[in-house]
Order: C-alpha cells, then structure tokens, then sequence
C-alpha cells in the first residue's frame, strides 16, 4: 500500500504540487529570501496559501507581528483538515503518541487530504494509512524538489516564462478555494478578493486582516439571512 | 521592493510562520474528537480563513511586486476570470488551470 501511495503521488498531484511550490520559490526569490528561507518555509510551514502570504507580506517589509497573523489566518483551515483527515483515516485506532500524530498532520497538504478523501471508501483502515504515509511522504518531495527547482530556474528562462510561473501560483490557490463546497466559503473568497482591492490603496498588508474579517463575517452572516 | 530585514529577524520570521500553521495542526490533533465540524465558531473561523487567502492572491495579483509587476493588470485578471469561469461552469481544476495558464501566456506574448 505504501507503493501505491507513492505511485499514485508520482502523477498528476506529485508534478501539480512540484510546480505550485517552484512558483512559490520563484515568489520567495523575488522577495528577498535566501536559499535556507525558502527551503526551511516550504519544509517547516508545508501550507502553500500560508507560505505566499509569507513571501508576499515579507516582499513589502511588513512587521513580523503582521506576517504571523496573516500565516496563522491563512493556514487557519489546516485544522480543519486535520480533524476530517483524522477521522477518515481512523487515526483515534491505532493509539499514536501526540507527536507522532503531528508529524502525520505536518504532511497533510490540501493535495494529501483531497486523496486519502478520494481513497476512503476503496481501501480498509490499515491499508488507508499505510497508503496516506506513502502517498504524503512523496507529495513532500516532490515539494521540496519544486522548491528547490525554483530558487535556480529564475536564473536561467527568461521573465516572460517567470511571470507565468509565479501567475500559477495564486491562480491555483484562487481556483481551489473557489470551488469550494459550502456556499458561505465561495463567498468569503469573492468578498476577500474584492475588498483588498479596496482597502489595499487605504490599509496596506493590514487590508488582508481587514478583508478577511469583514469578507468571512459577512458572507456567513449573508448566508444565514437568505436561508431564513 | 526589497526592506532588508535582520538576521535574527529573518530566523524569527520563519520560526513564526512554522509555529503559525503547526498550532493548526496541533489543535486539530488534540481536538479531533471533540470540535465539532458543524459549529458556528468553526464556520466563522473558516469563512475568515477562505476569505484572507483570497485577499492574499488577489494582492499578488492585482498589486504585485517583482515580475509580475511588469505585466499588465488587465491579462492577469481576464485570465484569472477565464479560469474562475471554467472551474465554476465545468469544476475541474486542472483544465482551467492549463486553460487559464495558457491564456495568460498568450497575452504576455502576444498583445
């Protein structure tokens, strides 16, 4: 189970994630990182919409107070994700210390999450975890490879192929968040991204703290009217 | 724009971002058998969450810094509103990603 894990990883999602985080790198570069930061922020912090805002908040000298918020906001879903991948993968059966869930939970990436999800119904608990370690475990290479891939590709294709490099990165987070499932979230995502455009002329790196609140809270509140 | 930041800034930064996303994942590991997915406080948090990505990307794209800076505002937005369009009429994210991608390389191109 653990090969088929890796082999369904070293597909489609495996390359999909590799070029996502060579975007990242490629961002992080241009930010001012220097080889360690960009390969420790894709290690330690393994949240891609977390990491641009990292590098997005960093390439305009925000305070460290402001990066910590925002990374902390932007990742905030992961515990969402690890409580349903928790409970997909059974994972209250098998008696595991807390750190060595957390280390199980480090490599839950949207990606990971998404398939274990797919999986679930195809395969019984023991092989779902063995088939989760396999799988994850080979999604994180293939990041950290597309990191590491970026921070040098810039050197050697030209700006035109950069840019639409570093253009996949927010597309691909945008499209994801924008198909998702409940209807308060599909609309948090459109009244975020109309609001920094609003107040970033006003605010600065504060309109994404400022959009987020104001974007969350409305479309859930606007979600709750139309249903009553 | 480049603002120089510190070494022990620097460190500080990346120790921030990791505790940042790992408390996430800490919390959910200790709570996964408690917090229920279906509260108002979880679904509050996560309509914050989609929204600031959201207001993240959007910032990249529509005030970005570096190369992205030297494309026009206008094929990135008609491109990245190509491939919302494809996800929301046909939901399938790798079509209107390559769909979207492509696009997008066609205007920095070519117009």
């Amino acid at each position: 189970m653990y090969l088929k894990g890796i082999y369904d990883a070293s597909n489609v999602p495996g390359f999909a994630l590799g070029s996502t985080m060579m975007g990242f790198s490629i961002i992080a570069k241009e930010a001012g990182f220097n080889f360690w930061m960009v390969m420790l922020t894709t290690a330690t912090v393994w949240g891609m919409p977390g990491q641009v805002a990292f590098a997005g908040l960093y390439a305009v000298g925000a305070s460290l107070f402001l990066i910590f918020i925002a990374v902390t906001l932007a990742n905030m879903r992961m515990m969402l994700m690890v409580i349903s991948g928790a409970n997909i993968l059974n994972i209250k059966k098998y008696k595991l210390s807390l750190f060595r869930q957390v280390i199980i939970f480090h490599l839950m990436a949207i990606t990971s999450w998404a398939q274990i999800g797919h999986m679930k119904d195809k395969l019984i608990d023991d092989d779902l975890i063995k088939y989760y370690t396999g799988f994850s475990v080979s999604i994180f290479m293939f990041g950290m490879t597309g990191t590491l891939i970026g921070f040098y590709i810039g050197d050697i294709i030209s700006n035109e192929i950069l840019g639409i490099l570093i253009f996949i990165t927010p597309l691909y987070i945008l499209l994801l968040v924008v198909n998702s499932k409940e209807t308060f979230n599909k609309i948090s995502v459109y009244l975020g991204g109309l609001l920094v455009i609003i107040f970033y002329p006003i605010a600065g790196t504060w309109s994404i703290l400022i959009s987020g609140i104001f974007g969350g809270s409305i479309a859930l509140l606007l979600t709750y009217k139309l249903k009553k | 724009m480049n603002i120089e930041y510190t070494n022990l800034e620097k460190v500080l930064a990346i120790v921030l971002a990791c505790l940042a996303t790992g408390i996430w994942r800490l919390i959910g590991a200790i709570f996964y058998n408690k917090i229920s997915e279906d509260g108002i406080l979880i679904k509050w948090i996560n309509a914050v969450a989609y929204s600031m990505v959201s207001a993240v990307m959007m910032m990249i794209l529509v005030y970005p810094s570096g190369i992205l800076a030297n494309t026009s505002i206008e094929h990135r937005l008609i491109a990245l509103g190509i491939g919302i369009l494809l996800m929301v009429l046909y939901g399938r994210l790798i079509y209107a990603i390559l769909i979207s991608m492509i696009s997008f390389g066609i205007f920095v191109t070519y117009l």
